[in-house]
């Protein structure tokens, strides 16, 4: 889901796809002019050291450490960093490349008109169905009030303010300066060919408190963002179309005292053949 | 209620579940008049399709009266004995309106865990495993239909139950996989499989104008079923070599259109069979493929193979006798809500009559054992219909 389409801020601002599959085949400088400095010094230490009299497994493996960090120092280009897919030579920073913020986003064509759906996705009730199932979403006059379980049984709350809003077109968001989760998101509206109705894209990205950890976390803790915003697309789309989200409420079955594990694969419990 | 649970492989059970409930505007709750054993529901019984629970409760071909309705259903009203599709369907998705109702966009509560093996999910079905959206089956005193004014078909007074029960499943699919065909005054069709879906479709090829049809199974009674009940010629695969006698009984061109109503559990004989019987054992393979490979061997050049037969992820497929003899591929799990009308007007006008196929009836209560006689089909059973 990139491309052209992509309402994605970050991924707007990154290179092209094109040119990201070109970087991939020839490699090129990923680290920055500090890390340089030092890897290159680290490195000619390690040798001069590699080459004084030692055993021979202590200085093969110092002249090894020091040859590749010397390498690393003076070209600029790592191979483990590469491996990672991570780059010290761009603002943001390494750890967060490892770990970025949860973030997702998903299409999906809906059979309605833009504005319809535009203005389904303004109504505070249907917001909240639509959204129900990642947080409690209520429109204020200024934008948007989120409210999530957080760790530890305490909520997670935060106000929005609605940063882009073109009728039919497109809603974004982001949180206010203040808001303890630094978060973002849009919903965007195209008409889609022939009798499909519009092409709806939803992206979502929190940034919960704690940084990076706070980002492991919060992809341990929760449902992975992906899912969430796949599930609040068809949660949305069934409401628009149908005027009723598909349920199993209630629904029979002879399991009420069991486990509710759901296997993989059915297990073999009496006379299997 | 009562209610048929799966518990495990081979382990089906009467259990005491909770009623169901109106849970959505456009629901109805109807009381099951009777409900019927279908083949693929064989597949899960065995294990070979994954996402079933313990537990889940199972069928999906039934017929049942209206006793609630949700606040959002105009058309059926309660005290109406209604025929439901086993495909749960909006109406109002691209699919719905494109009469593709097993393809709908709306009814599948777990589409996350359907999309990712298929690429897109499908529509809902009852009882049958959560993957197909995990809703309470038939087989049970209560179901709840949602979409009611979509899915139930009014059933006429004066029909009996036992020959519009099979206008939820068999009926419909059987007439799909003919509809498929495209026959032609002159045509032959023949179809693999002489249990309720295969005879239906061989029953449907003559209702669309087939000159003949050939049945192939090898149990005597079923095929004496579809000689007496169709009017079809039949062959035993286990006395002949299909291929050869398809292609001597059509002049040396192969029947015209070939329809698979057997699916993954096909038995057969030789080679292949056994290689495929081994790799499904090993759980190597979800599928037993060995009619549709016949069928599309013995197939005319450029005719149409019509697939109803249900698979799982099959790996060995001829795809090469294919593409080489121009053949159209067609398939489709049922959409039955725009077959059920047509299907409900042959039964009125008597050019169809699909009670032959109830060899058995039982009480809910005697499931377990229904389900064992159908798999193992003693005592020529074709079909177990429940009355609960």
């Amino acid at each position: 889901m990139m491309g052209a389409q992509s309402i994605s801020p970050a991924r707007a601002r990154g290179p092209a796809p094109r040119a990201a599959d070109r970087e991939r085949e020839r490699p090129r400088v990923n680290v920055n002019q500090t890390e340089r400095l030092v890897s290159t010094l680290l490195g000619g230490a390690l040798v001069v050291y590699g080459l004084r009299p030692r055993t021979l497994r202590e200085s093969a493996l110092a002249l090894l450490a020091g040859g590749t960090l010397v390498h690393r120092g003076v070209t600029g280009r790592c191979q483990l960093y590469r491996a990672l897919g991570v780059n010290s030579e761009v603002d943001v920073p390494v750890a967060r490349q490892l770990m970025p913020p949860p973030q997702a986003q998903a299409t999906v064509t809906i059979g309605m008109a833009p504005q319809e759906l535009y203005e389904t996705w303004r109504d505070p009730e249907k917001l909240k169905q639509i959204l129900g199932h990642i947080a409690d979403v209520a429109l204020t006059s200024a934008g948007l009030r989120w409210s999530m379980p957080g760790p530890m049984g305490k909520r997670l709350e935060w106000d929005a303010e609605i940063i882009e809003d073109r009728p039919g077109e497109l809603l974004r968001w982001r949180s206010v300066p203040e808001a303890k989760v630094s978060s973002e998101g849009a919903v965007s509206f195209r008409k889609a060919p022939a009798d499909w109705g519009t092409e709806v894209t939803v992206l979502l990205r929190f940034d919960p408190p704690g940084g990076v950890v706070g980002n492991a976390l919060a992809r341990l803790l929760t449902a992975p963002v992906d899912a969430l915003v796949a599930a609040a697309l068809r949660r949305f789309k069934s409401l628009v179309e149908t005027g009723e989200i598909p349920s199993l409420a209630h629904n029979p079955s002879g399991r009420s005292e069991r486990s509710h594990r759901l296997p993989l694969l059915p297990r073999a419990t009496a006379n299997a053949e | 209620m009562r209610a048929l649970c799966w518990n495990g492989i081979n382990d089906l059970r009467v259990e005491t579940v909770p009623d169901p409930v109106i849970v959505n505007p456009r629901d109805a709750i109807l009381r099951v008049i009777m409900s019927t054993t279908c083949g693929s529901d064989l597949h899960f019984i065995d294990g070979y399709i994954p996402t079933i629970r313990e537990g889940d409760v199972i069928g999906h071909e039934f017929i049942g009266e209206v006793v609630e309705v949700g606040r959002d259903v105009k058309k059926v009203k309660k005290g109406d004995r209604v025929v439901v599709p086993s495909f749960i369907c909006c109406g109002n998705c691209w699919y719905c309106k494109h009469d593709l109702y097993s393809l709908c966009d709306n009814t599948n509560p777990h589409a996350e865990m359907q999309a990712p093996l298929l690429g897109f999910p499908t529509a809902g079905i009852y009882g049958y495993t959560q993957a197909f959206g995990g809703y309470a089956g038939s087989h049970a005193q209560y179901i709840r239909v949602p979409h009611a004014d979509v899915d139930c078909f009014k059933v006429p007074d004066g029909v009996t139950d036992e020959r519009v029960v099979f206008l939820s499943d068999a009926g419909p699919t059987g007439y799909m996989g003919a509809d498929f065909c495209d026959i032609k005054p002159g045509q032959t069709v023949a179809v693999w499989g002489c249990g309720g879906v295969g005879l239906m479709a061989q029953k449907s090829a003559f209702l669309l104008g087939a000159s003949r049809v050939i049945a192939i199974d090898r149990f005597p009674e079923r095929l004496e079923m579809a000689r007496s009940h169709v009017g079809a010629e039949t062959l035993d695969y286990t006395r002949v070599d299909v291929a050869e006698a398809l292609k001597e009984m059509t002049g040396g061109r192969g029947p015209d259109a070939c329809i698979d109503a057997v699916g993954m559990e096909a038995h057969g004989t030789g080679i292949d069979y056994a290689y495929d019987r081994a790799k499904q054992a090993l759980h190597l393979h979800t599928d037993r493929g060995q009619a549709l490979r016949q069928a599309i061997y013995s197939c005319r050049k450029g005719g149409v193979v019509s697939i109803l037969g249900v698979y799982g992820v099959m790996d060995k497929f001829p795809v090469g006798i294919m593409m080489n003899k121009g053949l159209t591929v067609r398939t489709a799990q049922q959409h039955g809500q725009k077959y059920v009308p047509r299907l409900l007007e042959h039964v009125a006008r008597g050019e169809l009559d699909p009670s032959f196929l109830v060899t058995h009836r039982m009480s809910l209560e005697e499931a377990p054992r229904g389900y064992e006689m159908f798999k193992k089909k003693q005592d020529g059973c074709v079909r177990v219909v429940f009355a609960p």
